[in-house]
């Protein structure tokens, strides 16, 4: 693997990584002239009021050339290597050797030092090329053009995931270039079996899309609907992977998220492997992974990472943290509004204490704080870095105290939503859940505000119900706690030893179902084989 | 004609819920008023009578498979008298699903919420299992297994924790009433067991064949326990007489709960569990009498009736008693009569007989 | 069913405005933490006379009034409770009379001690429990106590430590259950003695009693008086109160029913002639009634009780108590004293012919074929019942010293 990444950086300092070699079906076909100026003329139409475009006559001897480039997309270096060959280190004579009509093609074959060239005839996919970021030349007498893979588009370096940093762990994140994350996923997983297929997406934006998934493992229905789905997509543009996200996706009202996304190629590779596709999209670091389960959101990297005894701990306690985002301010308000009597002892004076002196119904204080740290989350998301700081200040120390010292709330409601605001990051990978949390949050405050306990039940089983209803690309979303499936609990909230799973998750994978044959560590009762050395000394 | 298949353990599961769910409320109250602290005895002797129905259920399913009881009643007593009684059948389910409704919303109001009216929790949770309904029977059945595990969760932890209050010499001396007292005591706690006929409707929906009986009896066995369990206990606490004479013995069982001052007033626990249960219960009704309604009238399809049906059932459930006391009245008098001795065991063991002495049609009436 | 959903929201949404039937903030409650019922005298009639002590838990949570009980709810200075006494016919009626003058809703969920007053226990109890079991607010784990004087006097008192007297009693029955002569009995057991019909309920007895010690403050202020459990009382079979049982009939009783939990036991000891006391205390108790019956046709009872002690004390004493035959001795001298304190027990119920025991029940449980002829007649034959009383004590420990400072090992000093 070493050697393999090795390969990929040696390339990146030659030519760059570069998109995939496929675009979109030509929609009309215009053969390319054996007159260069002819085929100079049309291009210079096709791309008329453009000033980033670059069209660079030369010689090479006698033959004159016409390459094509956007300006900026194309490996300044690369692009002069070729120029260089062409125009000072060929003799004249050894162009002359080939027909007019074979030009390229001997181009192509003899003299250009790079690795990644196509012929084209068809003047409608050289100007695709040239859109695709490539640069593009043309012979005079010769009916074909050559496309030459020089690109270099502007790019982010690969570094630590932002969404989802761990502590263990790789901390290689997706970028913004698909070739690259392509290259991340392949590097990790080097089996043959790992297909890709490119589709481009976006009418104007020609966005290309990888599907990636392995074909021994992945069930071949699911492919064949995410193929399907993918190819209905017809739309103009796509910016990030949450457009196609959004257009492939089971059921379209729910705040559930039914397809994960995620920055880091180790989660991808692991998602492979358990039979699901990957679908990678130029300009996103988010590599989508499905079918989706709802626990894979609990769930966080470095889980897989560290001692499996331990993840126990952390993920229950990842399941008490949802349960506090979602519910507790609910549970708080129905408590003070409706079941007092339930309050227990020690608790009911302090907490009607502090309630004394505040003049609004507990709702709308709930409400107030609610919608306050909503807030805080939303202008902290959005503000520049360096008025981050203030804002924090602001929201921590003034609102809530101020807050508390003007008796508009009560500190008991104030540690209520903090505690709160804590448990909805602390839920693992799915920042997409944290969303959906907040929205049921404010569900079931409303249930429990107007109809206490009985109202918050009402809202937590409409929601379980319609969980248990989502499918993602047909596999029940809240798999394997409904339905049940008791062979697949080794991934829930214990995550059994590596050397346990022996399975792959039954509703997701197709043919290779065994993942791990290793047998459990037995190491000699008697441990003979270290008896044996210290024997020796 | 259901598109949805369950499992085995699904259907045993469901049923379970829909088993316990009720007989917790009342049967402690109306066993000890008849045998004081006998009571746990009785709820151990019903469950012969629950195995039995159990039994004959699965017996009749074996020999019409595929079936559902509505759709072999006319095989077995000839059309139109078939007819007859699955529209008795379907009535019962849609009686009983009507009760349930009702005696959840007296429970709410009594407990938590008393100046709610009853309509409204009635509608809410109708809604609630409309909204169950339409997304299959898959769905509910599924959701039911992981939420059956809280409700037994939060009915032992309030059969466990009021330990400290308990005095076991309360339950002594062990079968103090006359048999015949305990037996006919048996036979009402028996009527909520006999519930487990709802199996009939739910047997072709099954992805498989083979342990159902098993699993039935298994559930069955698991509630005389759970309901044994509830009634020792509040009987160790409360005393046989003052058993009978709460309303909800379970629920004041739940309130006694009072240990280190933090596990205390966990009654709330016990109530959203009953909830759910009971939820489960109504949703498992709702189904029984909409496909019952469509099989008897040989519709194709049953998911159009759900609306209708749920109208209907909350118009049965409003109607149907003016309050508790009539309603405690009902099922101390009528419901062994109503339940076990004629629609639980009684039907549908003749049925068997009656269908072992004809022979098997195999023509699946059109 | 594209249509359906919006009609189901459209039907259930008015629904939810509607709600909000039961709410009610917490501010807007009337915590009562303790309330006290007598009989009065109303017009000609007897009625009720209830007293409620009701939080202001601005103070109660804080401790002091000085913050947080100046807002809206309380006043600058108001005291941890406040009280509010009404009369009726029943007790509902009254707490309904109170709607006048409290600005809050009553609200009894809180309740921890109900207090009855010597006057309404001896014409019965039974009809103040009906509002104690029916009401959804209450719960079966709140205690109960007879005052021998003005019930709703104890509620006034304020407490010298606690926020008020009933926090104060709630946290004697809670923590000092078994401890000496005191007994907590809550609302399920005192109903589940009375639903039998044989056995006799029992209930603390508490007393405001003059505060043995005083801070100037408390001078200043007048209060001299706390609150203190003195006992118990015995009722009969209908819940009426029959008398009460002084300090040493409750130890008594307590080593029977195996309540006892804490108890210091002081007994003589006689050294050359020289009286000394040894304190010793109860590690652990355990009673057992057995019943036969006997040639005359009456039950008779043995009841063997085991105690294990620890020697907690020994005053004045001069010996180091290494001898093994002066441990015995103690145990010897303690057995006799829980014999005489159980035997004095026993003898004063079957002079008020109150079955405090279970005695009844016990031959119930025992012997339930003879028990229905014994049923109808259990009042006669309970004072004519034999009962005899073993007792086997243990002393264990003696704690981290030999002998008190000062005291000889026999013998050796001299």
């Amino acid at each position: 693997m070493l050697h393999f990444l090795r390969s990929i950086n040696s390339k990146a300092k030659k030519g760059g990584p570069s998109g995939p070699r496929k675009i979109p079906p030509p929609r009309k076909f215009k053969e390319i002239s054996s007159n260069l100026a002819d085929n100079e003329a049309y291009l210079r139409q096709e791309f008329a009021n453009i000033s980033d475009i670059v069209f660079r006559r030369f010689y090479a001897g006698e033959v004159k050339f016409l390459a094509v480039w956007f300006d900026g997309l194309i490996n300044n270096r690369v692009s002069q290597d070729i120029f260089r060959a062409l125009m000072l280190d060929i003799p004249d004579k050894r162009l002359l050797e080939a027909p007019k009509e074979k030009r390229a093609d001997f181009i192509n074959l003899r003299l250009m030092p790079f690795y990644d060239t196509q012929k084209a005839i068809d003047l409608e996919e050289i100007k695709h090329w040239i859109l695709a970021s490539k640069m593009v030349l043309l012979v005079d007498g010769c009916p074909s053009g050559l496309m030459i893979d020089a690109e270099n588009r502007p790019q982010r370096p690969i570094s630590e995931p932002i969404v989802e940093p761990t502590v263990l762990g790789p901390h290689d994140g997706f970028v913004e270039n698909i070739r690259v994350n392509t290259a991340l996923i392949r590097s990790r997983l080097g089996d043959a079996m790992l297909k890709s297929e490119d589709y481009i997406i976006g009418r104007r934006t020609s966005t290309p899309v990888t599907l990636m998934y392995v074909a021994d493992i992945a069930n071949p229905g699911i492919i064949e609907e995410a193929r399907r789905r993918i190819s209905r997509i017809d739309i103009d543009g796509v910016l990030d992977s949450s457009y196609i996200k959004e257009m492939i996706q089971d059921r379209v009202f729910t705040v559930f998220p039914l397809i994960k996304g995620t920055e880091r190629p180790d989660i991808v590779v692991a998602d492979l492997l358990e039979g699901r596709f990957a679908l990678v999209v130029d300009g996103s670091p988010q590599v989508l992974t499905a079918p989706s389960i709802f626990i894979e959101f609990l769930q966080a990297t470095d889980d897989y990472y560290i001692n499996p005894m331990v993840v126990w701990f952390i993920r229950s306690l990842r399941y008490l943290a949802i349960f506090i985002a979602t519910n507790l301010v609910g549970l708080y308000v129905a408590l003070i509004t409706y079941h007092q009597e339930m309050i227990p002892i020690p608790l009911v004076f302090s907490i009607a204490g502090t309630r004394e002196i505040v003049p609004f119904p507990v709702f709308f204080d709930a409400l107030f704080l609610l919608i306050v740290f909503e807030l805080l989350w939303e202008s902290s998301i959005r503000l520049p870095r360096v008025v981050g700081a203030a804002i924090n200040i602001v929201g921590a120390l003034i609102l809530g105290e101020a807050a508390v010292q003007s008796s508009l709330v009560s500190p008991t409601l104030v540690i209520v939503i903090a505690v709160t605001a804590v448990a909805n990051f602390a839920l693992g990978s799915g920042y997409d859940l944290a969303l959906a949390v907040r929205i049921i949050r404010l569900a079931i405050l409303a249930a429990g505000g107007i109809l206490g306990f009985y109202g918050i039940a009402l809202v937590s089983l409409f929601f379980l119900l319609h969980m248990a209803g989502l499918r993602s690309f047909g596999v029940p979303y809240f798999e394997p706690l409904a339905p049940l499936i008791s062979k697949e609990m080794k991934d829930t909230i214990y995550r059994a030893p590596h050397w346990d799973f022996n399975e792959r998750p039954a509703l997701i994978a197709g043919k290779d179902t065994t993942r791990d044959n290793t047998p459990p560590p037995a190491p000699p009762a008697n441990n003979s084989f270290f008896n044996a050395r210290s024997k020796k000394r | 004609m259901e598109p949805g298949k369950i499992s085995e353990r699904q259907l045993a599961l469901l049923i379970t819920t829909t088993l316990i769910s009720t007989v917790v409320f009342w049967m402690p109250q109306l066993g000890a008023r008849a045998v004081e602290q006998d009571v746990w005895i009785t709820a151990l002797a019903a469950t012969i009578w629950g195995i039995l129905s159990a039994l004959v259920i699965v017996a009749l399913a074996r020999r019409h498979p595929g079936l559902t009881l509505i759709e072999y009643l006319p095989l077995i007593l000839g059309k139109p008298l078939g007819k007859v009684f699955g529209g008795l059948y379907v009535f019962w389910f849609l009686f009983v699903g009507a009760i349930v409704i009702r005696e959840f919303a007296h429970f709410l109001n009594i407990t938590i919420m008393p100046k709610t009216p009853p309509a409204f929790f009635m509608v809410t949770i109708m809604a609630l299992c409309f909204y169950a309904l339409r997304g299959g029977l898959e769905v509910w059945a599924r959701v039911n297994e992981i939420l059956l595990f809280v409700v037994v969760v939060a009915m032992v932890a309030v059969i466990v924790l009021p330990y400290n209050h308990m005095d076991l010499s309360r339950l002594l001396p062990i079968a103090d009433h006359p048999p015949g007292l305990l037996i006919s005591t048996s036979l009402l706690s028996g009527s909520w067991r006999s519930e487990v006929i709802l199996a009939g409707m739910f047997i072709p929906a099954l992805s498989c064949f083979r342990h159902i009986s098993r699993n039935l009896i298994i559930s069955v066995v698991f509630i005389g326990f759970i309901v044994a369990g509830v009634e020792i206990s509040a009987v160790a606490v409360f005393g046989g007489v003052p058993t009978g004479q709460k309303e909800f013995p379970f629920f004041s069982l739940a309130r006694m709960i009072s240990l280190i001052r933090i596990f205390d007033r966990l009654e709330v626990l016990l109530v959203v569990a009953l909830l759910l249960g009971t939820f489960f219960k109504i949703c498992a009704f709702l189904y029984c009498s909409t496909l019952g309604v469509a099989q008897v009238f040989g519709f194709k399809e049953f998911q159009f009736l759900l609306l209708p049906l749920s109208v209907l059932l909350l118009a049965m459930s409003l109607n149907s008693f003016k309050g508790v006391p009539e309603l405690t009245d009902f099922l101390s008098n009528v419901w062994p009569g109503y339940g076990l001795l004629s629609f639980g065991l009684v039907i549908p063991l003749l049925l068997y007989l009656i269908a072992l002495f004809r022979p098997v049609r195999q023509v699946r009436e059109p | 069913m594209k249509r359906i959903i919006p009609a189901f929201f459209i039907m259930i949404l008015p629904l939810l405005l509607y709600g909000c039937w039961d709410r009610v903030e917490i501010n807007d409650l009337a915590l009562v933490v303790g309330d006290a019922h007598d009989q009065a005298e109303l017009a000609g009639k007897t009625g009720i006379e209830t007293t409620f002590q009701i939080a202001n838990p601005a103070v109660m949570s804080a401790g002091d009034s000085s913050s947080l009980g100046a807002g809206a709810g309380g006043r600058e200075g108001a005291g941890s409770f406040w009280t509010i006494r009404e009369t009726g016919e029943t007790i509902r009626e009254a707490v309904s009379k109170m709607n006048y003058r409290i600005p809050k809703q009553i609200f009894l969920g809180h309740e921890r001690v109900i207090i009855f007053g010597d006057k309404a226990a001896r014409s019965g109890l039974t009809p103040f429990f009906d509002r104690l079991t029916r009401s959804r607010e209450s719960r079966d784990t709140k205690f109960i106590a007879v005052s021998k004087g003005d019930p709703g006097k104890i509620l006034e008192q304020e407490s010298p430590i606690f926020q008020s007297t009933v926090l104060s009693l709630y946290n004697i029955f809670l923590t000092k259950d078994g401890w000496q002569g005191i007994m907590a009995v809550n609302m399920a057991d005192f109903v589940y003695r009375l639903s039998t019909g044989v056995t006799s309920p029992l209930a603390p007895v508490v007393e405001l009693v003059p505060q043995t010690s005083l801070t100037p403050k408390e001078k200043q202020a007048g209060n001299i008086n706390t609150v203190a459990v003195t006992g118990l009382a015995a009722f009969d079979t209908d819940g009426r109160l029959v008398d009460y049982l002084n300090e040493r009939e409750s130890m008594g009783l307590l080593w029977v029913m195996n309540r006892a939990k804490n108890r210091v036991l002081t007994i003589p000891h006689f050294i050359g002639g020289m009286e000394e006391l040894v304190s010793l205390n109860l590690v652990k108790a355990k009673s057992k009634i057995s019943v036969s019956i006997g040639d005359d046709g009456l039950p008779f009872f043995e009841i063997k009780t085991h105690v294990n002690f620890d020697l907690l004390e020994q005053f004045g004493g001069r010996r180091e108590i290494v001898d093994v035959g002066m441990i015995s001795d103690f145990e010897k001298t303690a057995g006799s004293k829980v014999i005489n304190e159980i035997e004095a027990a026993v003898k004063k119920s079957q002079q008020l012919n109150t079955d405090v025991f279970g005695l009844g029940e016990e031959v119930r449980r025992q012997h339930r074929r003879e028990w229905p002829q014994y049923k109808e007649h259990w009042k006669e034959i309970y004072p004519l019942v034999n009962v005899t009383v073993e007792c086997e004590t243990h002393i264990r420990n003696r704690e981290l010293s030999v002998g008190a400072p000062g005291s000889r090992t026999e013998g050796a000093g001299q």
